[in-house]
């Protein structure tokens, strides 16, 4: 497991995003950075099926995904990275537990 | 402010106190079904809390009556008036006979942590509430719960029917996250979690206030508080340490030197951290557990420690038959025992339940509890 994959599956934005840094400064491929990445969301799903994580941290690796491939393409200059690009202002959907 | 004695009954203090009753007590929780069942339209049952009142007394007498009944006729009310939430009523937002609808949106901005820090809860509240169209203050909240005080009245002093939701407190995870949303807080554990600790460690007591001046303003000393999202199902073991756990043992334990009883709401599932709650304070709470979570080892983990509340699912009640619920009330009450334990549906009565479902769970308690 990388370092960048290891970070994100911790769920650690503030690591991930250095270690991004890091490597484009010294000139790494940012698909690689990518894949990694993508491998880390991979490593969220896994725990999530082992129970280590739940559904929240599930939504913590889509913001992240979102955060690193944001970083990749700012920081590479590159703009072929799909990005899932919402804020929070637009997210709306029912809840189906009682919250009182 | 007036203080408030402990208006439970005997056969609640015992159960709440995890000894043996001389009988189980039986605490349903209807809601709309009480409207259908008297033919009130789902608005009235809703936004008159009389008339959702009047609803719920005729349930009870049909039914015969049982132990605790909940503060049904607050709910629309509560929610239009002082939650800061998207509530959509039926026959005013929507057609059809349906249960009022929250829809989960961001009322709350990343930024508003610090107005916590800087101005409380209750300007935070207004602030957002405004945001919505609405206006709220603690004027407007004190004189909610007031017009709510006189049918706790009538139901605790006239029918002699202790009420099990008086105030409510939500610890911080669960109401930072329903106002910012489950994406949003999920973006606050990432980018801002010192934050969110931070905030949670200031405000946890203002709720806690909150929910103790609600409680004594209607006379009744039960606090409602909403779990379900700090459970398993949405927080991993870790997360739940870090940011659920210690505020709610810091509530309840607070709520119960204060003279309240706490009614945790713990819907989804819980088991993986029942072991955690034989840290609150002992034989002074009641915990309502859904169906995800086994009742059984439930009791075996915290028999004696806290009251069981539940479990009769939802499904049971417009799909099978009376006699199916008397079996599963039975093999129910087998399995947990007659201490320490209330028999309740699970969650809500369903608005489409059959009235004879619903009474057959009074029935089997009283005859096997």
């Amino acid at each position: 497991m990388s370092t960048l994959e290891k970070f994100f599956a911790d769920l650690d934005e503030k690591l991930s995003i250095k270690e991004i840094k890091k490597r484009i400064e010294n000139g790494e491929n940012p698909q690689k950075l990518l894949v990694e990445a993508r491998k880390g969301l991979r490593i969220v799903g896994e725990r999530f099926e082992m129970k280590q994580y739940a559904l929240i941290e599930l939504e913590m690796a889509e913001e992240l995904f979102r955060i690193c491939a944001t970083a990749i393409k700012t920081l590479s200059g590159k703009k072929d990275v799909d990005l899932l690009d919402k804020s929070d202002e637009e997210i709306e959907y029912a809840d189906t537990i009682d919250l009182g | 402010m007036k203080q408030i004695s402990n208006l439970l009954n005997e056969r609640l203090t015992k159960a709440i106190s995890c000894s043996t009753p001389d009988r189980i007590p039986i605490a349903l929780r209807i809601e709309y079904a009480a409207a259908v069942w008297a033919k009130l339209n789902f608005s009235e049952f809703a936004l008159n809390p009389l008339k959702s009142s009047e609803a719920l007394e005729k349930a009870y007498d049909d039914i015969g009556g049982w132990d605790a009944v909940d503060a049904s006729w607050t709910l629309g009310t509560r929610w239009t008036k002082t939650e800061v939430a998207k509530v959509e009523i039926s026959g005013i937002d929507f057609s059809g006979e349906l249960p009022h609808r929250i829809i989960e949106f961001p009322v709350m901005k990343s930024k508003d942590y610090d107005v916590i820090l800087k101005e409380g809860i209750n300007s935070l509240m207004n602030r957002m509430m405004r945001r919505l169209g609405g206006k709220f203050n603690e004027d407007i909240e004190r004189s909610v719960f007031n017009s709510f005080a006189p049918i706790y009245k009538h139901w605790i002093e006239d029918r002699g029917v202790p009420v099990l939701r008086g105030g409510m407190v939500r610890p911080p995870f669960v109401q930072f996250s329903m106002w910012r949303t489950w994406h949003g807080i999920a973006q606050d554990l990432l980018s801002r979690k010192e934050k969110v600790k931070e905030v949670s460690d200031a405000v946890w007591k203002d709720l806690v206030k909150k929910g103790e001046n609600q409680s004594r303003i209607v006379g009744c000393n039960c606090i409602f508080i909403p779990c379900g999202r700090a459970s398993a199902t949405f927080l991993s073991e870790k997360l739940f340490l870090e940011y659920f756990f210690p505020h709610l043992k810091m509530i309840v334990k607070e709520l119960v030197k204060d003279g309240f009883t706490p009614r945790l709401h713990c819907d989804g599932d819980w088991m993986p951290f029942l072991e955690y709650f034989r840290e609150l304070p002992k034989k002074s709470c009641i915990i309502e557990l859904g169906l995800e979570t086994n009742f059984k080892k439930a009791k075996e983990i915290l028999g004696g420690h806290i009251c069981l509340y539940g479990n009769v699912p939802t499904k049971l009640l417009f799909t099978e038959s009376p006699l199916k619920v008397k079996e599963y009330c039975k093999k129910l009450i087998d399995d947990v025992g007659h201490d320490g334990f209330i028999l309740a549906n699970d969650d809500i009565v369903p608005h489409n339940a059959r009235f004879e479902n619903v009474k057959m769970i009074a029935d089997t308690g009283k005859k096997y509890g």
